[in-house]
């Protein structure tokens, strides 16, 4: 599936200069974010995929502008001169992946490990299925897409208060099973 | 009938709350989970209809999510970015846990019903991974070696898998064996391959392969399991007798992708299909409605006010036994009583 890379539009290029030449060192708010994002992360490449996506929300709502997180890790990739074999980023590639398989793949395949998007096999997808999948294709930017921290409320977990409810097929005679739901009380 | 809309986002997965009644969760995404975020939602059944207690938003798309089975507000869900998260929806915006293991979009999660303290996934990369709440990094991981749609813990024991995945076959992995080449692995039966007992009427039209997308473990005969996946075919599967489906459930006009045994009747499902229906069947096994143990299915009714692919579907555990919620990419998640449609 080594699809052309999406041409890069010159808006974004300079977006995107501007997120590159952003005083990031010096902007003690951003920092302190992105410490807390990275938390006890280890691997380089997780750090630099966490920092990136941080660098692109931290901008985006300080600029008030969207910034589109897989063209900007493609373009840093691509300024760096390490674009991967089949032209395109990993993480385009597997924004692309998942559209492609069942357009392409009505056929099951038997041994591969390859996704299928569900098997929708030839039923009649929404009309706008189709349009999204164009998107997809042309490297059109996708509206509306925002940037979710990877945050976790680590050790903030509510206290468990119910009771475990036997299933139906674990209760006995005496187990009362009231017939009408709770809830149209 | 009730209704929820889950306006700008196509829902994947419906799920009751193995503590309430009245307790609702629904997984998807924007844009089909063809890209964009992905958004939990946490609902709640009145008398006035259905209300939002809570969501989440997440970065990629929920293809599927599992309650809890020992805490009554947490629930985890299945990332197409690969990841797991453990929501509470008694705090904040964000998930309390998360795991990265998977290399590919994961499909499915179900927690363990017996023991409550192990859940798994399965993905797109091939394999399944078994986990529990404490513990950053995965227990078990089964190699499949085929993108795996549905993997289950069976409700019977504590130590039994099943999977079924794109290349057509029913895995059942017992992890009390050893892990040696098999890896577990006890049983893989072709999904496609003719019924044991020739079945009057019956015509077997599959063509070979059919990638399996859908398979629940039935309630209360512990070697039953029943399949569904792109050709449109329920099967019904006996441990006891592996080498071919005990039934076949033919009706569906497209893909089947979602479907669950009742929790109150031995030989009643529902399942849910790209055809925008939601079907309710009968395997024929019930002595008392005519059945003598392997007697032929039927479908028993249809819900069709479904207006895109029917995706999810799950039966209320507790009341009367009629009550389930579907969902499709219609943006609704539908409430309703299985009694109202079924003939008589």
């Amino acid at each position: 599936m080594a699809e052309a890379p999406p041409d890069i539009d010159l808006g974004n290029t300079y977006l995107y200069h501007q997120l590159d030449e952003y005083p990031w060192d010096q902007d003690q708010e951003f920092q302190g974010g992105l410490r807390a994002i990275l938390g006890s992360v280890q691997d380089p490449a997780q750090v630099e995929h966490l920092t990136l996506r941080a660098k692109c929300y931290y901008f985006a709502r300080k600029a008030g502008t969207a910034v589109d997180f897989d063209g900007y890790k493609q373009w840093v990739e691509t300024q760096r001169g390490n674009v991967p074999v089949n032209g395109t980023s990993q993480a385009v590639y597997d924004t692309l992946s998942r559209p492609e398989e069942p357009i392409t793949s009505s056929q099951p395949a038997t041994s591969d490990s390859g996704g299928g998007m569900g098997g929708m096999g030839d039923a009649p997808k929404p009309a706008s299925f189709a349009e999204i999948c164009d998107m997809i294709h042309e490297g059109k930017p996708i509206p509306g897409i925002k940037d979710i921290p990877d945050t976790i409320l680590e050790g903030q977990a509510s206290d468990t208060q119910a009771t475990k409810r036997k299933k139906p097929w674990e209760r006995t005679e005496e187990d009362e099973a009231p017939a009408t739901p709770t809830w149209l009380k | 009938m009730l209704e929820f809309r889950t306006s700008g986002f196509n829902p994947y997965s419906v799920k009751y709350s193995p503590f309430f009644d009245s307790r609702l969760a629904v997984g998807g995404g924007a844009n089909f989970g063809l890209v964009g975020n992905g958004r939990l939602y946490a609902l709640n059944l009145t008398a006035n209809g259905i209300i939002c207690e809570k969501f989440f938003e997440t970065q990629d798309c929920l293809f599927d999510l599992t309650w809890s089975e020992q805490h009554e507000n947490q629930l985890l869900t299945a990332g197409g970015d690969g990841s797991l998260k453990l929501f509470d929806i008694a705090v904040g915006e964000f998930p309390v846990a998360g795991w990265q293991e998977h290399g590919r979009e994961v499909f499915s999660v179900h927690w363990n019903l017996v023991n409550k303290d192990t859940f798994l996934s399965s993905s797109w990369d091939g394999t399944v991974k078994i986990w529990t709440p404490e513990k950053k990094e995965s227990l078990v991981t089964l190699p499949v070696h085929s993108c795996v749609y549905s993997a289950q813990f069976s409700p019977h024991h504590q130590d039994v898998v099943t999977t079924v995945s794109r290349d057509s076959h029913l895995r059942v992995f017992d992890l009390r064996t050893k892990p040696s080449a098999q890896n577990h692995m006890t049983l893989a039966i072709p999904i496609h391959a003719p019924p044991k007992v020739p079945m009057p009427g019956f015509v077997n039209q599959s063509t070979g392969p059919t990638e399996c997308l859908t398979h629940d473990w039935n309630k209360y005969r512990d070697s039953v399991l029943a399949t569904a996946g792109v050709d449109g075919v329920i099967r019904t599967f006996d441990l006891r007798m592996p080498s071919g489906p005990v039934n076949v459930l033919p009706g569906h006009e497209y893909a089947v992708r979602r479907i669950s045994w009742s929790p109150h009747l031995s030989d009643v499902l529902l399942s849910a299909s790209y055809d925008m229906t939601c079907r309710v069947w009968t395997d024929g096994s019930n002595v008392d409605q005519g059945g003598n143990g392997n007697g032929l299915g039927r479908e028993m009714g249809r819900m069709d006010r479904h207006t895109e692919f029917a995706m999810g579907v799950d039966w209320c555990l507790f009341g009367a036994e009629g009550w389930c919620a579907t969902c499709a990419w219609d943006e609704r998640v539908l409430v309703w009583d299985v009694r109202d449609v079924m003939r008589g």
